[in-house]
């Protein structure tokens, strides 16, 4: 408490010093940045004032400012990856604070002349531990059956997959739920289709994507590791637009368009897999009788005013799936999402912006297994209902505040039965209150500190815990930043799951005797901009895990237990270094990535007490990947990644013991170091080719042939054995082979 | 520079070492004993680990040449009450000599095993409180017919927690008796692995309501295999059964840990791997009918 008194106390007196000081009537610049063709604004677009090293980037409603500007003639150059950068020459006088509203021409579906010209772009700023992609990409990269955010996100250093049947994110050293996964605002808690394979984020609807991998600033937390944070479209304030998009595992349709007061989008996606399911029952075992899913994305935008903007934003997705294994054993599950969010955005003056949000959230799974006359089901819910509200102003050309707060209320219920009697209840509800202020301070052109403290309470155990973040920026040249971030992490819940199949995802929250997780992150980096197009990046980490509390994999029954006592309770450190090199313009562009890192865990009572690697740790991480224009119609990309095997725990020995309450005897194994052996190395290349086109003088289309493992690696998820055999025989379970996969895309 | 250079190296050398190697494979001695409340003491065997790339057959791995006791402590002084001497009979079993010992619940019973070798195994357990059934609704019912077999039992009391039980039902002719559906259904099913059909652990709390003595089970009908004449017993647990039986069901994979992500069981045996634990049981024996086609 002490430290944020004095956080606070060094913030308001360096604001007021700067307010004393600032005697000039100085001018200001400020407005918002759109797409020409579509009307969206731009996240993260960047805007320089040539000749200087002053510059910013906008927010998250597309809104850049400018304040402190002497009288003067000024050259604003606006850039944005992927679009056609412009300039714009503006005369201030002393105290004008002038709107300046700009839109830019994306360089897609244009020649090489217009991409080269295109290098004339800067790449936006980047914050420390921070990473884009751009929609693009996503549907660009080779993905197994379909486009998927997580599985594009999964290429950038610092973010691990666990198999190539899951799309959970692996950031750092953290598990799936040490990310905080946010869409338009609001907490998506199961972001997976297909029980995790891909994820429920329809890149049509999805208009950018920004993940924090680490030392993030105050304006986020509830995460012990980092961000993804994730913005629907708009839609086309310009004119009616569309996608539809058939692909093997699912189509995809895309409307957007303007009314009088803003716009609108609507994006639906569908599994359309069912006729080959058709195809494959009878002759396939464990063919579902019936499976599905669904998303749909929806957005409304109504422009109160040019400084006022109101938006609706929806989700919802669900996925069910109907499996009769034989006659008396069904198993049905649906598990799905719901998200509903509105924003009042306002520019309140050239030096204020805020924003208002009202989220709900809402995750069940609802599986239903019948088997031999009995029947066991599950009624799992989420709700999450919050107000959150920001504010940034921009005092000066030195001196920005945020701040913010994040209220709400969580409800999660989980209830099972077993033959038709409740088993298992449990309600778990909690109010939860976050606040934070952030301060940058640029006391020079080439230094930027930002420093902030966010606190949180949350009712479910009585916890107030507070964060401070630290960030420092030094820019001795334009073409290198140098970087520094520290941050302090809680995490008040824990996700109980299994990395081959979320479809029975559950979230748990601290309570008495269940205190938060936390840790302390520490992040180094340089960037460096070597050439037009050009960027290299580097960074270095270092986080520790305190309290990390999760489901004892060894729990019994839960039923009647003491909530502490379903869970184990650990520590754990994670260290790495990550070197990312990108060409960003040109007929060839595109990515490498390379990660060293080293993850440890360690739980009371497990593995003798002792650290070990958890299975997704890996200790060199290579992706590559190319995009190359070959002709004006015709692109490739090319996806190679390459890591070191995964930790996995071998067996050395067996025994045998009688069971009174089995005809047979049980089988232990026994095994070495949890996780001290390594499976062999994966390597994987993935291909795509696509063919621009027009239908019919419709619109554009786009032709895509995959080919997912292009050369058929047998990479393996893990060793099992068949202690029925003996001696016991150890086989191998393979992951993905060779599969191509084609899709259509039509843009109306 | 060099100094640079040389930190640089050192970081390197130790980056590249592994320090977390795996073990090697140590034989390890197994003890097997279950100890069954108002029973008379029963056998204990002792055998070895085999390594899992070799042939196992447990009859080879019995530990012929232990001394063997297992004695009733009290649990208040730590006295020994009395010390029950073991010898050894084949393969690694081991039987009382002479006397019948009757197992008593809620008493504490301590192995102590030393080995040729001059190794020492010890483990201990404390018996569950003995339980009865109160009432049975019904003696004979169709499979899957609109009644379950209902048991209503006293509670097997535990004064540091709630009692865990494992529930099972074992066909008594297991020559004639036929698979109900569920069963029959698997493509390579062994008949003689569906003998007894147990279900895991089971705490009190799903089967008592708060503030009543009884223990009310409803038998579900996916613990039947066989039609035909079944003995349905309700066994209460021990803490050495209880993670014994936890921990062995977690080496098959599942739960939350990641597939490959094994832990050896919970043994609570000193020295040794295995189980020296105890349960109290109560049976019923019933008669599950075939449902006629309508």
């Amino acid at each position: 408490m002490k430290l944020a008194v004095a956080l606070i106390l060094v913030l308001f007196s360096l604001i007021n010093e700067t307010i004393a000081s600032d005697q000039p009537v100085r001018a200001s610049v400020s407005g918002i940045i759109t797409d020409s063709r579509t009307g969206e604004t731009l996240i993260n677009a960047s805007v320089v004032i040539k000749g200087t090293t002053t510059g910013t980037v906008t927010n998250a409603s597309g809104f850049y400012t400018f304040s402190d500007l002497r009288a003067g003639n000024y050259t604003f150059q606006f850039t944005y990856v992927g679009y056609q950068p412009i300039e714009r020459d503006i005369t201030l006088v002393e105290g004008e604070r002038l709107r300046l509203d700009v839109s830019l021409t994306p360089a897609d579906f244009m020649l090489e002349e217009v991409v080269v010209q295109a290098d004339q772009e800067r790449e936006e700023a980047r914050n420390i531990g921070t990473a884009r992609i751009s929609t693009q990409l996503i549907k660009d990269i080779p993905a197994v059956l379909q486009a998927d955010v997580f599985r594009s996100v999964q290429l950038l250093p610092g973010v691990k997959a666990a198999s190539d049947f899951s799309s959970g994110l692996y950031i750092r050293g953290g598990g799936p739920d040490q990310t905080l996964i946010l869409l338009d605002r609001t907490t998506v808690y199961n972001p997976s289709h297909f029980f995790g394979f891909f994820s429920t984020f329809n890149p049509d609807a999805i208009k950018d994507v920004q993940l924090f991998k680490g030392g993030y600033p105050a304006e986020f937390g509830g995460r012990l590791g980092s961000v993804l944070n994730i913005y629907n479209k708009d839609g086309n304030r310009n004119e009616i637009n569309g996608v539809v998009s058939l692909g093997m595992l699912s189509s995809r349709a895309m409307i957007g368009g303007p009314y009088q007061r803003g716009s609108y989008m609507l994006a639906i996606r569908r599994s359309t897999i069912e006729p080959l399911l058709a195809a494959l029952r009878g002759r396939v075992d464990t063919v579902p009788d019936g499976f599905y899913f669904y998303d749909i994305n929806g957005k409304i935008n109504a422009d109160l005013n040019a400084d006022n903007k109101i938006s609706l934003a929806f989700y919802g997705g669900q996925d069910n799936v109907d499996f009769p294994f034989g006659d008396d054993l069904e198993f049905n599950l649906v598990y799905g999402n719901r998200t509903l969010s509105s924003t009042w955005t306002s520019i309140r003056s050239d030096r204020l912006f805020t924003s208002l949000t009202a989220t709900a959230s809402q995750y069940f799974n609802t599986p239903r297994f019948s088997f031999g006359g009995t029947e066991f089901t599950r009624d799992n819910y989420i709700w999450d209902y919050s107000l959150k509200s920001d504010a940034e102003w921009i005092l000066n050309s030195t001196h920005a505040v945020k701040a913010g707060f994040w209220l709400g209320n969580m409800r999660l219920e989980l209830n099972d039965t077993f033959d038709g009697r409740p088993s298992l209840q449990s309600l778990l509800e909690t109010r939860y209150i976050t606040t934070f202020i952030q301060h940058t301070y640029k006391p020079a052109r080439t230094i930027s500190a930002t420093y902030g403290l966010r606190t949180n309470y949350f009712s479910k155990g009585d916890f107030l815990r507070a964060e401070p973040r630290f960030q420092l920026e030094y820019t001795p040249d334009p073409s290198l930043r140098l970087q520094l971030a520290y941050g302090r992490y809680y995490q008040f819940l824990t996700l109980i799951t299994n990395e081959a199949f979320s479809g029975f995802d559950v979230w748990l929250t601290t309570d008495r005797d269940v205190p938060p997780a936390w840790g302390d992150q520490f992040v180094a980096g340089a960037k460096v901009y070597p050439a037009q197009g050009y960027n290299i990046e580097a960074e270095v980490y270092y986080r520790t895990m305190q309290d990390l509390f999760e489901l004892d994999p060894r729990a019994a029954d839960a039923t009647g237990t003491e909530y502490a006592a379903l869970f184990r309770f650990g520590r754990g450190y994670a260290y790495g270094f990550e070197l990312l090199l990108e060409k960003t313009t040109g007929r060839l562009n595109g990515f490498i990535g390379y990660n060293w890192s080293l993850t440890r865990r360690q739980f009371d009572g497990f593995n003798a007490n002792r650290f070990y690697p958890p299975k997704y740790d890996r200790t060199h991480d290579v992706n590559l990947v190319v995009n190359y224009r070959l002709s004006p119609r015709w692109k490739s990309t090319l996806v190679f990644s390459y890591a070191t095997g995964q930790a996995y725990t071998r067996v050395l020995g067996r025994a045998e013991v009688e069971n009174p309450f089995s005809t047979t005897p049980e089988q232990p194994v026994l095994v070495g170091k949890v996780n001290a052996s390594r499976l062999p190395a994966y390597h994987r290349a993935d291909i795509s080719f696509t063919r621009e086109g027009t239908f019919f003088g419709l619109g554009k289309s786009a032709l895509q042939l995959q080919i997912i493992n292009i050369y058929s690696r047998r990479n393996i998820w893990f060793y099992q054995f068949d202690l029925e055999e003996n001696p016991a025989v150890q086989s191998e379970v393979p992951l993905l082979p060779i599969l191509p996969t084609v899709s259509y895309t039509l843009y109306l | 520079m060099k100094k640079t250079l040389l930190l640089l190296i050192g970081v390197a050398f130790i980056a590249g070492c592994d320090l977390y190697p795996q073990d090697d494979y140590t034989e390890q001695y197994v003890v097997d004993g279950w100890l069954t409340a108002m029973e008379p003491l029963p056998e204990i065997r002792l055998t070895r680990t085999g390594e899992i790339s070799t042939v196992f057959d447990i009859n080879e791995r019995g530990v012929a040449d232990a001394m063997i006791s297992v004695s009733e402590v009290d649990p208040v002084t730590g006295d020994t009450v009395w010390s029950q001497l073991y010898r050894h009979k084949d393969s690694g079993f081991y039987e009382p000599v002479n006397t019948i010992r009757i197992v008593q619940p809620n008493t504490r019973y301590d192995l102590d095993i030393s080995t040729a070798r001059g190794d020492r195994i010890t483990a201990k357990t404390v018996v569950p409180d003995t339980f009865s059934v109160i009432s049975l609704n019904a003696d004979r019912l169709p499979y899957q017919g609109p009644e379950q077999f209902e048991l209503n039992l006293t509670r097997s009391v535990n004064p540091s927690r709630q009692s865990y039980y494992v529930f099972s039902a074992q066909i008594l002719d297991t020559l004639n008796a036929e698979l109900t559906p569920f069963y029959a259904n698997f493509d390579d099913v062994d008949r003689s692995e569906l003998f007894i059909v147990s279900s895991g652990i089971i705490n009190e709390s799903n089967s008592r309501q708060p503030g009543s003595d009884v223990v009310d089970l409803v038998y579900p009908w996916i613990g039947i295999a066989f039609y035909g004449s079944t003995r349905i017993t309700a066994a209460a647990i021990d803490d050495n059964v209880y993670d014994f039986i936890r921990s062995a069901g977690t080496q098959l994979g599942g739960g939350t840990q990641s597939p490959g992500e094994i832990e050896n069981i919970i043994s609570n045996v000193e020295g040794g791997i295995g189980l020296f634990g105890s349960y109290s049981k109560v049976s019923v024996t019933v008669d599950i009918e075939k449902p006629v086609l309508q």
